[in-house]
């Protein structure tokens, strides 16, 4: 019964998300809307919640030998996929299913939390049309949640796909001027790299094809990927599935070269959609790397894991926040920012032992958290404001809002690794993990806790500290000056920072949801490491 | 019992700190805020009194199991303390200190808006530091290192509508990251070394605590050297930072921008001692790297005769006790870089631990005398513009002599045996075989530096409390000595001041400590002689004559006349290091950064930008065909249906 | 021997296209498409001949009356271009070219001049829709007039 979750949170957000958007059209006023959007949002954090609870009993099928083991699971019939038989090879169908394990759990619950603070922050930030705006959220979220709870690749695809038109709107219904633009950019972008990602996805299904059986299924395909782990024949085709998986992949999580729609996507979008768009968005990328590179091509992620893609994170963590010290735009920095702690889940991820795995899940939560918090209380300034420039307009903001910029604070502050607060471990662990592959890319990589906290703590600086100037010569600063948040504001940023502290103080707590996938992960990484070292000393005597 | 008794201490205060945090942000009770930060602070040092007995009577090192922080695969970090003679000394400092200083803030930050705001962080501060020393764990210790760092950012900060110490807060923090840095890629390093070396089959990780590390760098050092080495420098660097040590001093003297209370306990008597009670933590592994200590030692004189220098020329109050600060720090630098010579390390960390307690109590309390001043003053600790307060703050002035000449090391009093003792041993390591000459040099900048000390301490007394009376306007009416709550908590200061050094050292109480330092070749007690307290007494004679005179008003061209007024206008800007730094170090990263982000405009967006044309110049070459003329399209099927002849007929060869 | 059939139908046929490909009198191309039909027809039986079955003598004799209804159909259709422009020319139909390729028109041949031209041009192309041509940002590109207008008269 309680599988029955893992449909709703699925279809229920696209339902009402697409029932909103059509009922605003004849009959419904923005404000019911938006309540009706905000009770979604609730109900849907609930429901992940009852999430957590049933993972936390559900066991799994451990003896299968599969890496992904969903503890929750949901395999109707009627998700069930018949081909006609035109293709010999083709089975005569594929059992689709939704499943839920501590990876997928985690990327739920985030979800959960950061839609229903987008959509209450959104009350006070967001200008026009809250109800359309709530829609198109939870448009977006159902697609999210589909990745995150899709138990093969077809469905995973497809929701891949599926958020990117709501994000779209979201991108540039509710932007800047020449926001548009920048949506379509985005869009394109993230559609491009779903070329090579359906390539890398196709090419998972054929690598893995035993005696003409095709699988979708992303336990089987694990199991069987574990099964041949230490099969040095499939590394050349390993190679070039992982290479399409980074090029497909890297675009939606930003990896450094394929970063470049992020300045003028942020740059233009509503701090409040930004928000959604760091805090999750990001994480689909990431969250395919956990889901299709590291169990399913465990070969080439040891060979080529800690050394590229290891560097890049290196690389990214660096060069994003000197991005950001240079940036005079508080979206765009925050969205460097951004760039730069996904770095740490990177070189986590592809440190490829356990730590790593764990440090990189740990983080990819901790950076949604605190993202989320930091854009939208970014967002809050900026609706007071009346602009994200930083040169100009008002600052000194601790002395007009201080109970803002306290939370401002707070929450830069844990962006920048402060101890007792969450990312101060998942950093952490992604250096020590690293540190035990490659020292020197952890070397570089330890260069982002100086500059972490430069441009955060210049940030507070400027911006929230200081004499306080009110921009009397910005008309819409004045118009729109509101006092300082309100009490469901404080609520949201409240509970961020419960959540950053008690993750700080007690990262058991975080760990142990994941701690069992991550070990798995890391088993298979590990057989592939030790066979490689196998065949890389064979290969020396034989030289 | 000792096991809840230990636990506390960082405990309490972390209560305190919560409890203010709540009276902060409900508004309810504000002015109460100092009562929950009192009790916790008294406990935490009643509770530090209680077990500082102890480890001299039992066993040298004992270990108090917490509760398990971190346990991912082979990552296991657990918060427990530990109690050894080390922890056990300066865990008593910092509790007793700020005990006294949280006593005398109720009164100083009487009436600030934040009142709350300032009890939350300093007891928070407590916790932290309190954490930081009792750890049994090197990872917990950078842990706590980078949350004192964090409270002093915020207590820096704490007029954060002030410019100039919003500015002062962000350098402070940022100075001390980058320190951090190198000191976490150590201690990550180090834990490698040891988990390789505990399970060389198996593990990469191993626990991290004292007991682990120091039972196997014997190992790493005869396996990996280089690799020790380079940790030992990396801790090094992590201490430099945050003791304030050349080149990362720049932070310590801007950081005055705080109120004066944390002036006094963070920012002169714990959190900057850290960086020395590291090098005392690691000293088993330091032992191995003498090239290690010398370089600390090298770093500890160079700053200490430099901020001297620099404090002879500073016009502010409470810059030169900042100054002094940092050239304090880089003698207990110089303390424990006596540990070269490996049978000496236990006696170097004990003459450094006993200077960090000494000048915990007389800096202190010429810091609190300053905020005296300036409470007074109406916030101007400018010397140019006041003087003669001795009739205005007539308690104040007796206190603030007996700090300096705390100090300055005027003889019995307590500066004067714990410089005794670093010097003794500098004399004693100047006749090494193999750093005899380095040592020679860091024992006459020792005595330098003592004569200079003396000489700047009691010029700053003169010029604020004799000569001609001038109180500036800021001052107002209400130039008044202040009240007993304030001056009670000095008044314990300087009884520390005056007698701590002659209860310690010739009683040989100090002897017994030094004989439990742990993992370390026991020392019967420390060196002493009869040549160097003399020489010592002589120069601080000597200082304290130089200043009485150049500050008589009559003799004001003494001071540096024409020819040194250059030099003066030098040390005033402080060597223009931090200008230097901004133009080496700041801008450059700054414009880099700018680069890269035009460059990520410019070049590789521009990059993807024409790969994103692509389809539409394909789409251009193939939109010709669409020519509307009907023969044209009709060619074109003709041509296809000619290649698919020609590729049917002949196509069985591709 | 039927293998000369086979010729005779792909010179027939070859003839066809070329006068297809070659021609511009609307009439003309409808002759040679004709014939090239007849080449097929041809090769149809040919192939009947040579497999020894009536398939292809019958599909012959259907494509004869299907290319009579299609002829019927087809000088309907040239009939009623020919009133509306007034030319037999093939080059005067060039409205679905792309804007910036060359328009054949100033060399059409015109027997006739049409006396209703404007009517007739807005009846046949107003309501064509006016697209952004390749190679342009939809988003961006400017909504102009649509060059593709003809000339009010015919030169």
């Amino acid at each position: 019964m309680l599988s029955m979750i893992l449909p709703t949170i699925v279809l229920m957000p696209l339902a009402v998300g697409i029932g909103l958007l059509l009922a605003r059209r004849c009959c419904l006023t923005d404000a019911v809307g938006e309540a009706i959007g905000l009770i979604t949002a609730s109900v849907l954090l609930m429901l992940s919640i009852l999430g957590y609870v049933a993972v936390g009993w559900g066991t799994g099928d451990v003896e299968s030998g599969a890496v992904i083991v969903p503890r929750l699971e949901f395999a109707p019939s009627w998700l069930s996929l018949r081909l006609p038989s035109v293709i010999a090879t083709a089975p005569s169908g594929w059992q689709l299913s939704l499943g839920l394990d501590g990876i997928g759990l985690s990327m739920v619950v985030l979800t959960a939390i950061v839609t229903l603070s987008v959509l209450v922050v959104a009350r006070s930030t967001v200008t026009h049309d809250r109800s359309d705006f709530g829609a198109w959220t939870l448009f977006a979220v159902s697609g999210l949640m589909l990745v995150f709870t899709s138990m093969d690749l077809i469905l995973f695809y497809i929701g891949f796909e599926l958020a990117l038109i709501p994000l779209f709107a979201l991108i540039a219904f509710w932007g800047d001027k020449g926001a548009d633009l920048a949506a379509k950019r985005f869009v394109l972008y993230t559609l491009a790299g779903s070329i090579p990602m359906i390539l890398g996805i196709l090419g998972i299904a054929g690598l893995y094809t035993n005696q003409n059986e095709w699988t979708a299924s992303l336990p089987e395909l694990s199991k069987r990927a574990a099964a041949s782990a230490s099969d040095f024949s499939l590394l050349r085709d390993q190679t070039w599935i992982l290479s399409f998986l980074v090029l497909g992949l890297g675009i939606k999580m930003a990896l450094i070269p394929f970063h470049t729609w992020i300045p003028k996507t942020y740059g233009s979008c509503h701090a409040t959609a930004g928000a959604f768009l760091a805090a999750v968005v990001l994480k689909l990328g990431l969250f395919g790397f956990v889901r299709l590179a590291l169990p399913m091509v465990p070969l080439a992620c040891e060979k080529y894991g800690p050394t590229v893609l290891g560097t890049l994170g290196a690389i990214a963590i660096v060069v994003g926040a000197l991005m950001a010290l240079a940036q005079t735009d508080l979206r765009r920095l925050l969205a460097y920012s951004s760039l730069s702690h996904v770095g740490f889940v990177t070189m986590g991820l592809f440190a490829l032992n356990e730590e790593g795995i764990s440090g990189g899940l740990l983080q990819m939560f901790n950076h949604g958290i605190t993202t989320a918090a930091a854009f939208l209380a970014a967002s809050c300034i900026i609706s007071r404001r009346g602009t994200s420039e930083l040169n100009h307009g008002s600052r000194g903001l601790a002395t007009l809002y201080p109970k803002l910029s306290a939370f401002m604070i707070f929450f830069l502050v844990a962006g920048a690794g402060a101890p007792g607060l969450n990312n101060f471990v998942g950093e952490t662990l992604t250096l020590t993990a690293m540190i035990a592959r490659q020292p020197l890319v952890a070397a570089l990589g330890a260069l982002g806790i100086v500059l972490g906290a430069w441009y955060s703590f210049r940030l507070i600086q400027n911006l929230l500290f200081g004499e306080e100037v009110l921009d009397r010569h910005n008309e819409s600063a004045r118009s729109k000056s509101k006092g300082d948040i309100g009490v469901f504001e404080k609520g949201v940023f409240g509970f961020f920072s419960v959540l950053c502290l008690v993750i700080g103080i007690y990262p058991q707590a975080a760990i142990n949801v994941i701690a069992r996938d991550a070990r798995q992960l890391g088993q298979v990484s590990s057989v592939a490491e030790r066979s490689s070292l196998t065949i890389s000393s064979v290969g020396g005597n034989h030289d | 019992m000792d096991y809840y008794v230990a636990w506390l201490i960082p405990i309490s205060p972390l209560i305190a700190a919560l409890i203010c945090t709540v009276m902060a942000v409900t508004k309810t009770g504000r002015n109460y805020a100092h009562l929950p930060a009192w009790c916790a602070l008294t406990i935490a040092a009643a509770a530090s009194l209680l077990l500082l007995n102890r480890v001299s009577v039992d066993e040298s090192v004992s270990v108090f199991g917490g509760f398990s922080w971190l346990d991912v695969a082979r990552v296991r970090v657990a918060l427990s303390i530990q109690l050894d003679a080390i922890s056990l000394i300066l865990i008593t400092v910092v509790t007793c200190v700020s005990a006294l200083v949280a006593f005398y803030a109720r009164g100083y930050m009487h009436n600030d808006p934040g009142y709350a705001r300032f009890f939350a962080v300093f007891s928070a501060f407590v916790a932290s530091m309190s954490m930081l020393v009792l750890a049994d764990n090197l990872f917990v210790l950078y842990a706590f290192w980078e949350g004192v760092g964090l409270c002093s950012y915020l207590l820096i900060g704490f007029w954060y509508k002030r410019p100039a110490a919003a500015k002062a807060a962000t350098k402070a923090f940022l100075v001390n990251r980058i320190a951090d840095c190198g000191f976490l890629l150590g201690i990550l390093l180090l834990w490698l070394q040891v988990g390789n070396v505990a399970s060389p089959t198996q593990g990469t990780f191993s626990r991290l605590d004292y007991v682990v590390i120091f039972n196997s760098v014997e190992l790493i050092a005869a396996q990996n050297p280089n690799m020790l080495a380079l940790i030992g420098a990396l801790m090094l660097l992590g201490a430099v930072g945050k003791s304030a040590q050349f080149p990362l001093h720049v932070w310590l003297p801007d950081a005055m921008e705080g109120p004066t209370p944390v002036s006094a306990l963070i920012h002169a008597a714990t959190m900057v001692t850290a960086g020395v009670f590291l090098l005392c933590r690691m000293s088993p592994l330091l032992v191995l790297l003498p090239d290690v200590l010398v370089i600390a030692g090298w770093i500890g004189g160079i700053t200490s005769l430099l901020a001297a220098v620099i404090a002879l020329f500073q016009h502010d109050l409470k810059r030169v006790l900042a100054y002094s600060t940092v050239s304090q720090l880089g003698y207990m630098f110089m303390a424990v870089s006596c540990g070269a010579s490996s049978n000496l390390m236990s006696a170097a960390v004990m003459a450094a631990l006993f200077h960090v307690a000494t000048h915990a109590f007389f800096k202190a309390l010429l810091f609190l005398s300053a905020g005296n001043v300036m409470h007074a003053m109406g916030d101007e600790i400018d010397m140019r513009k006041l003087g003669g307060l001795r009739r205005v703050l007539p308690t104040t002035h007796i206190l603030f002599a007996i700090g300096a000449a705390a100090l300055s090391g005027v003889p019995l009093l307590s500066g004067f045996w714990s410089k005794d003792g670093i010097l003794s041993l500098l004399s004693l390591m100047s006749s090494n075989d193999v750093y005899g000459g380095s040592f020679t040099v860091l024992l006459l900048i020792g005595y330098a530096t003592a004569a200079i000390t003396s000489l700047y301490t009691f010029r700053a007394f003169f010029r604020t409390f004799y000569g001609k009376e001038v109180i500036p306007k800021s001052a107002g009416s209400h130039a008044h000595e202040m009240p007993l709550g304030m001056i009670g908590p000095m008044v314990i200061l300087a009884t520390g001041s005056l007698f701590l050094g002659i209860v310690l050292a010739p009683t040989g109480i100090m002897s017994r400590y030094l004989q439990k330092i742990p993992f370390l070749v026991p020392m019967e007690e420390l060196p002493h002689g009869w040549a160097v307290p003399v020489l010592s007494a002589f120069l601080c004679g000597a200082g304290f004559i130089v200043a009485w005179i150049t500050t008589r008003p009559a003799s004001k061209n003494l001071w540096f006349g024409a020819t040194g007024r250059g030099f003066a206008r030098f040390g005033e800007n402080r060597f223009y290091i931090d200008e230097a730094y901004s133009f080496c170090f700041i801008k450059p990263v700054e414009w880099f950064a700018s680069l890269l982000a035009a460059f990520d405009v410019l070049v590789l967006d521009g990059f993807w930008k024409r790969v994103s044309r692509l389809p539409d110049r394909l789409g251009d070459i193939f939109r010709k065909l669409q020519s509307g003329v009907v023969s044209n399209y009709a060619g074109w099927m003709a041509f296809g249906l000619v290649a698919l002849l020609v590729i049917v007929l002949f196509g069985e060869g591709f | 021997m039927t293998n000369l059939y086979l010729f005779i139908g792909a010179i027939i046929f070859g003839c066809g296209l070329l006068g297809f490909l070659s021609r511009r009198n609307l009439i003309l191309m409808f002759l040679s498409l004709e014939l090239m039909l007849f080449g097929v027809s041809l090769n149809f039986i040919a192939f009947g001949k040579l497999h020894g079955n009536l398939g292809g003598q019958t599909f012959a004799i259907l494509i004869l009356t299907v290319a009579a209804c299609e002829a019927a159909l087809a000088l309907a259709m040239i009939v009623s271009l020919y009133r509306s422009r007034g030319s037999l020319d093939i080059n005067v139909w060039q409205r679905l070219r792309e804007n910036d390729s060359p328009s054949k028109r100033t060399d059409a041949i015109t027997m006739i001049p049409s006396d209703d031209s404007d009517h007739q041009t807005e009846n046949s192309y107003g309501d064509l829709p006016k697209l952004t041509p390749a190679g342009h940002d939809p988003l961006s590109f400017p909504v102009e007039v649509d060059s593709r207008q003809e000339p009010a008269g015919l030169a």
